[in-house]
């Protein structure tokens, strides 16, 4: 059995897809995808206990030299996988679980792709990463604080001190500049989105209230600067004027799933998991992705990602339907969307067009046994209050 | 969350309820009982006005903690214009339009028993005055006090500009306010939270202080009280290190009036003081935003 692409980013060169705890670089053609490189996350879970133990008896914490704990039968798994992928201009980010660390390549222009820059191991799990300027990574933490961590000064031994926080899990941190002034905006678990002031993050610029369930993804599109687009547990998405604070349009994407499904477009075969006793249950949204004038809105445990355009206003173009749900998506430079679903395949087509959509099955997928278990693939509803974990 | 800290409103029902709690849960059912009918009661209902009893505090014990991260199921609104302020300040309402006159100016964060609250009433006649409780039964009990204080003192219309809601202030204080709407944050005795792992779950913190400096107008004041040394400590190290407070004199805490109450009048301190421990006093003033 292999392991899909939970995770996916692109630039105009390459794709990088993540799979369990390895990613692989695919360099990109009209309508294939070549492996350029790969690297795989080896930390595993004694080597890291044992240095951590280490680390406390260095600084006399412990008096006696304990066993390294072995977890007990039904100790929650900690997966060694990387969660989060992104590109920001010359690096590659991604966010890894095992050690709760933020793994930063540079891309070096030539046949070996990247060389591995910076580890850099934080107190809590990283859920979410931007860059700020060419220099510094904001990443923002299940606990609800954002650091600032430069991405090419020595790992940092001592205490970080977050530059802003919530009291809620994280779950986006995304910059945006306005009248050259910077600002970070954060979404958390609770329903709040937060602007703040960069670098004097102790200033808050607002709020904006305009979610009843938790905020998953916000995406500020490089073409509408102003524009910010929200969305999570809700049944609608939130298009902002976040400049001015204004919620120009709450989009029912909802209704066009429900839609779907009556008219046949959608199945319960194909989407086990959106679906109770024959009926949709509530949806969230997992990514919003922009690329010039379109964004693209995936659905958890759904095989169909929305398309819209801006126009005057942000209004529904297209839908794009692949064979399984759709766990990854990212749209490259030259418009073309390459999406990870739940199976071995990677697909790939463009934003507009006719062109038919390719579909892929790179070789080197991780494989993994019938009974290890799979990175929880669909985690992002269990971030709803009640929600069982 | 590690299950002991659950709040009482969520733990599973108990089949065996103990005499105690009984008592509790019928002396609370006539509570509300009488809370319904008295709630909506302001100064043109005087004629039906009936002398009505203290609450008592044994009847609404509940856990000392509780924990500001989980999520507790609160009752919030979605955005500060969203907020329905006439239910807890009747006095405040156009009898024509129905509609909210006044605008909540101080706020006592994690206000417990409520002493502070009563205390501010009569020093601050003119401004709405609200305390926020994160425990349910503290919060009930607070509630029943404001409405017979009202009831007790019906000719005079006092206690009409102090009410109390149940929230988290760590996680909903925007909600609740606009930008700059308060001026003056109480935080009397809060939770010290001694250990190391849990500091985060501090009301004051470096990162929660960008919150309150928001909902705080410039000019406005930030009291803190406590009798553990050590948290006083992490307070002023805290306020000291943020761009927007200033550390106000102890000349300053001497002649103002709400050092004095602060002083006095909460539970806490009250309890202090009869352990004739000390207490620790720090004040700050919300300065002005530097140019971005
Ligand atoms: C030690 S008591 C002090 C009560 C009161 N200020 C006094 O001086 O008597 C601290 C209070 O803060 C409340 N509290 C703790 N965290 C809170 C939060 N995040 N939001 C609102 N109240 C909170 C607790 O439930 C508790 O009643």
């Amino acid at each position: 059995m292999k392991h899909p692409f939970q995770a996916i980013a692109s630039n105009a060169e390459y794709v990088f897809a993540v799979s369990k705890n390895s990613i692989h670089a695919y360099r990109i053609h009209s309508d294939s995808l070549e492996l350029a490189t790969s690297w795989t996350d080896e930390t595993d879970q004694r080597t890291l206990l044992k240095e951590q133990q280490d680390q406390k008896i260095k600084e006399g914490n412990l008096k006696k030299t304990p066993k390294i704990p072995v977890p007990g039968p039904g100790a929650p798994p900690i997966y060694n996988f990387i969660r989060t992928v992104n590109v920001f201009e010359r690096y590659v980010v991604l966010t890894v679980d095992m050690d709760k660390s933020v793994v930063v390549f540079e891309l070096t222009n030539d046949e070996s792709v990247w060389r591995l820059l910076k580890r850099q191991r934080f107190p809590k799990r990283p859920d979410s990463v931007t860059m700020i300027d060419d220099h510094t990574v904001l990443m923002g933490d299940k606990f609800g604080d954002v650091y600032a961590m430069d991405v090419s000064s020595p790992p940092q031994t001592e205490a970080f001190k977050p530059v802003l926080g919530h009291v809620s899990m994280l779950t986006s941190v995304c910059s945006a500049t306005n009248n050259g002034r910077q600002y970070v905006i954060s979404g958390d678990r609770d329903e709040h989105i937060r602007v703040t002031n960069y670098p004097k993050t102790f200033v808050i610029d607002k709020w904006l209230f305009g979610h009843k369930e938790f905020v998953s993804s916000l995406t500020v599109p490089k073409k509408y600067g102003n524009v910010l687009v929200s969305g999570g547990g809700d049944d609608y998405f939130c298009v902002w004027d976040w400049t001015d604070g204004t919620l120009k349009q709450k989009i029912e994407y909802g209704k066009q799933i429900e839609n779907y499904f009556k008219e046949g477009i959608l199945s319960p075969e194909v989407c086990p998991l959106i679906f109770k006793e024959g009926a949709l249950v509530e949806l969230c949204i997992t990514l919003i992705v922009s690329h010039e004038d379109f964004l693209v809105v995936t659905i958890e445990g759904c095989n169909i990602a929305l398309i819209y355009k801006f126009e005057q206003e942000l209004v529904f173009s297209h839908y794009l339907a692949v064979d399984e749900p759709i766990l990854s998506l990212t749209i490259t430079p030259a418009g073309k969307i390459v999406v990870g679903t739940d199976s071995e395949k990677l697909y790939l087509r463009s934003l507009v067009g006719e062109d038919q959509t390719a579909v892929l099955i790179p070789e080197n997928l991780t494989e993994i046994s019938e009974n290890s278990p799979k990175m929880p693939l669909y985690a992002t509803s269990h971030l709803r209050k009640g929600a069982m974990f | 969350m590690p299950q002991n800290e659950q709040s009482v409103d969520e733990a599973p029902q108990s089949t065996e309820i103990s005499t105690k709690a009984h008592k509790r849960q019928v002396y609370r059912e006539e509570q509300e009982l009488k809370r319904s009918r008295l709630k909506t009661v302001t100064f043109d209902d005087k004629e039906e006005s009936t002398q009505i009893d203290l609450p008592r505090k044994r009847f609404y014990r509940q856990r000392a903690h509780s924990n500001p991260f989980s999520d507790h199921q609160l009752e919030y609104p979605n955005a500060p214009n969203e907020m329905d302020w006439t239910k807890h300040y009747p006095a405040h309402v156009d009898s024509q339009t129905g509609e909210f006159t006044g605008k909540v100016e101080i706020a006592d964060i994690g206000c417990g028993f409520g002493g502070l609250l009563v205390d501010l009433a009569p020093e601050f006649p003119d401004k709405l005055i609200l305390g926020m409780e994160i425990r349910v039964q503290v919060t009930q009990y607070v509630e029943d006090r404001i409405i017979a204080l009202r009831q007790q003192h019906l000719a005079e219309n006092k206690y009409q500009n102090i009410s109390v809601l149940r929230g988290n202030a760590m996680k909903f204080l925007p909600n609740f306010f606009y930008k700059s709407q308060l001026s003056k944050i109480f935080f009397c005795f809060p939770d010290p939270h001694f250990k190391q792992r849990k500091h985060k779950a501090r009301i004051v913190t470096n990162t929660l202080l960008s919150e309150y400096a928001y909902v705080l107008r410039e000019g406005g004041v930030v009291y803190t009280i406590t009798d553990v040394l050590d948290l006083h400590e992490w307070m002023v190290e805290h306020l000291d290190g943020h761009p927007l407070f200033e550390r106000l004199s102890t000349e300053w805490e001497n002649q103002d009036a709400c050092v004095r109450i602060m002083r006095d009048s909460t539970e806490e301190g009250k309890k202090v003081a009869r352990n004739k421990g000390s207490k620790y006093v720090a004040c700050y003033r919300r300065i002005a935003n530097p140019e971005l």
